[in-house]
């Protein structure tokens, strides 16, 4: 059930200075306060910015790393929309394409410069997530997810049958490197500290939303729909802003992917993609940020390792997934109030407590 | 006949031919469905497996009604394994969890057919001689007749065993209330094995009477199942066998008709475009009735 303090907590309890007051007050400085910090942070940050002098020399390392930060904004973005507020979505692949080609069309053919781009690709992504949210609205569950599947479809053909916009399989190629102001982004390192920027950026304004008053709405929307409703939360109003606030990071995705890779085809925004976005937030646990990064993380560096075995990795993958599902089904940082008592976990508590039920019943 | 009229109506068997293959295929995947309450990912999976096995069957040398039958009993066993492993240990938890751990059993299944069959496209065997009945210029193939015919088959025997046996009766219980129907005595760990058996029995006939009508299988049509038969189950309206029969053709004559008059690469697109417009006017699919939530 919902753990967390609603708006409607706080109006009854007019002395205890409630999250909705401390939202109107909110300074610039007040962004960064609720971050995790301490010794630990700070460690991860300065490695974080070191990591390109130490593992610059290797491109295959560096190439590893930029997409894994690619797959955090995605995996991000999904977590909005099905770890925070419940809804089954099956389409990111598509959103994270239409950034891509928004982003690279607008490149080639109208040569804009490389933050037009960029912004252009999220609003146009954003604004796709906001369409698809609409007919979402109608459904639940399972029709949702079969309608965001139709969606990553639709998106897929039309992107390889309209070739006149899209060019088809062939793709469209030479997309330029990023530049702001003259200095080119051109060097792995370069794309590096771009895209981390960029990711730390979206961590801390999804971080601070889910803080704040429409997080806690996402929420308990995710937890109880109806109590949500009867609560005063406005249930539809909310799911769109998730799907909205879900598919900006996967537009701000496409489009770096669009001007790393320098080339945009509708390869790798198949149904495949999605399931495996899927399989990162629920390995990291669904609902929680950190989480996202480490799935993004494990199933990025995962094939990598097993490269020799490449013909395994979809069946690794499922077994990671699987055994995950039985024994920690609320992932590795996952709240376990979404999860219920179910899995292997769930099995085993159970049979302990029948067992003492049992002994109890022989004394007795 | 004028040659327009023609032109439809051939393509209208066509669809309706690939429409009964996805019919198969999805009133086995609304029985699965409609006992556990999930999107069932496996289900395409189950499908190419079997119909793997059958083919391999039938390179052995063994006639084609032992082929079809090793078929049958690998796409149950599979179906009742999957329930054993992926689902009966998470029934009780939030369904997004079976949901997930099914894609991962999908996963293993199909790397394990890649493994074993190779990922390229197979010949596939044909179910009988192949003959064209002339019809003042509409031409019948008789695996077009073969197609349909099993599948009113298959529907009509599997309505009445759900509607007049006493199995059939227990899983319609089990399919309205688990728990329920665990209180009044029905043996709930046997019966809902028994529906998975049916339905990854029922994928792999219409995965034989798919593969053998366009004479290819590979691994690639394990998702594509899947999703066929999620699509046409749930326009059909999820846990009605009439539903997703009719769902699974008029998503292929749909899909057959948008091909041959509108572009050939839109084909599926414009059946999920189809889907989702049916779906925004009828939430609940065609037949589907409304679950009223408790709270």
């Amino acid at each position: 059930m919902n753990n967390r303090r609603s708006d409607n907590d706080v109006d009854e309890e007019k002395t205890v200075p409630g999250p909705s007051a401390a939202d109107a007050q909110r300074s610039f400085g007040d962004w960064f306060r609720r971050l995790p910090r301490g010794p630990l942070a700070g460690g991860l940050v300065v490695a974080l910015i070191l990591l390109p002098l130490v593992v610059g020399r290797y491109a295959f390392i560096m190439r590893m790393v930029n997409f894994i930060l690619i797959y955090c904004l995605l995996a991000m973005g999904l977590n909005i929309i099905t770890g925070c507020t419940g809804l089954f979505s099956m389409g990111h692949a598509a959103f994270y394409g239409i950034g891509a080609y928004a982003s690279a069309l607008l490149m080639v053919r109208f040569n804009q410069p490389f933050f037009v781009c960029l912004a252009f690709a999220t609003i146009v992504t954003g604004f796709a997530g906001f369409l698809i949210a609409i007919p979402c609205l109608r459904v639940h569950s399972d029709y949702l997810g079969l309608i965001t599947t139709a969606f990553g479809t639709v998106f897929n053909t039309v992107a390889l049958h309209w070739m006149s916009v899209t060019n088809g399989p062939l793709g469209i190629p030479g997309i330029p490197a990023p530049s702001v102001a003259g200095f080119v982004f051109d060097t792995p390192s370069r794309y590096y500290y771009l895209f981390l920027a960029i990711v730390v950026l979206t961590y801390v304004a999804l971080h601070n939303i889910l803080d704040s008053r429409v997080g806690r709405a996402l929420y308990s929307i995710r937890d109880d729909e109806i109590c949500a409703a009867a609560q005063g939360i406005n249930v539809k109003y909310y799911k769109v802003m998730a799907f909205i606030l879900g598919t900006l990071p996967a537009g701000l995705a496409g489009s770096l992917a669009a001007h790393y890779l320098r080339f945009v085809s509708p390869e790798p925004f198949r149904f495949v993609q999605s399931t495996k976005v899927m399989t990162m937030i629920i390995l990291g646990g669904l609902g929680s940020l950190p989480g996202s990064i480490l799935g993004a993380i494990f199933f990025v560096v995962l094939p990598e390792i097993f490269r020799p075995l490449a013909v395994y990795e979809v069946g690794i993958g499922g077994l990671i997934t699987l055994a995950l599902m039985l024994f920690r089904p609320q992932g590795i940082l996952g709240s376990v109030a979404y999860a219920g008592g179910g899995g292997l976990q769930g099995a085993l508590y159970r049979w302990r407590q029948r067992i003492q039920q049992e002994r109890r019943q022989q004394r007795g | 006949m004028h040659p327009e009229l023609r032109y439809f109506l051939q393509q209208l068997l066509n669809g309706l031919s690939v429409g009964s293959t996805y019919a198969l295929m999805a009133v086995g995947y609304t029985m699965v469905y409609s006992c556990l309450r999930l999107i069932n990912f496996v289900h395409g999976d189950i499908y190419v497996f079997g119909t793997f096995v059958a083919l391999t069957v039938w390179k052995l040398g063994l006639p084609v009604p032992a082929a079809i039958l090793a078929g049958c009993i690998a796409g149950a066993v599979i179906g009742m394994g999957v329930e054993r492993i992926a689902y009966r240990p998470l029934r009780h938890s939030h369904r997004i969890m079976s949901i997930i751990s099914g894609l991962g059993a999908a996963m293993v299944l199909r790397t394990t057919s890649q493994l074993v069959w190779g990922p390229q496209t197979l010949p596939f065997f044909e179910l009988g001689v192949r003959r064209a009945i002339d019809l003042s210029g509409l031409r019948i193939m008789s695996q077009q007749l073969q197609v349909v015919g099993t599948a009113v088959i298959c529907m009509v025997v599997f309505t009445l065993l759900l509607s007049r046996t006493k199995l059939g009766k227990a899983t319609q219980c089990v399919m309205q209330d688990i728990e329920l129907s665990r209180m009044v005595g029905i043996p709930v760990n046997k019966i809902i094995p028994m529906v998975y058996a049916l339905g990854g029995l029922l994928a792999v006939v219409g995965g034989i009477l798919f593969s053998s009508y366009y004479d290819a299988l590979n691994i690639g049509m394990g998702l594509l199942g899947t999703i066929k038969a999620w699509a046409a189950a749930a326009l059909g309206g999820m846990g009605s066998l009439y539903g997703a029969f009719l769902g699974g053709i008029i998503l292929g004559v749909g899909e057959t008709l948008a091909g041959a008059y509108l572009h050939q690469g839109f084909r599926s697109a414009f059946g999920y475009l189809v889907i989702i417009l049916i779906l925004l006017w009828r939430p609940h699919g065609l037949f589907g009735k409304q679950r009223v939530e408790k709270v």
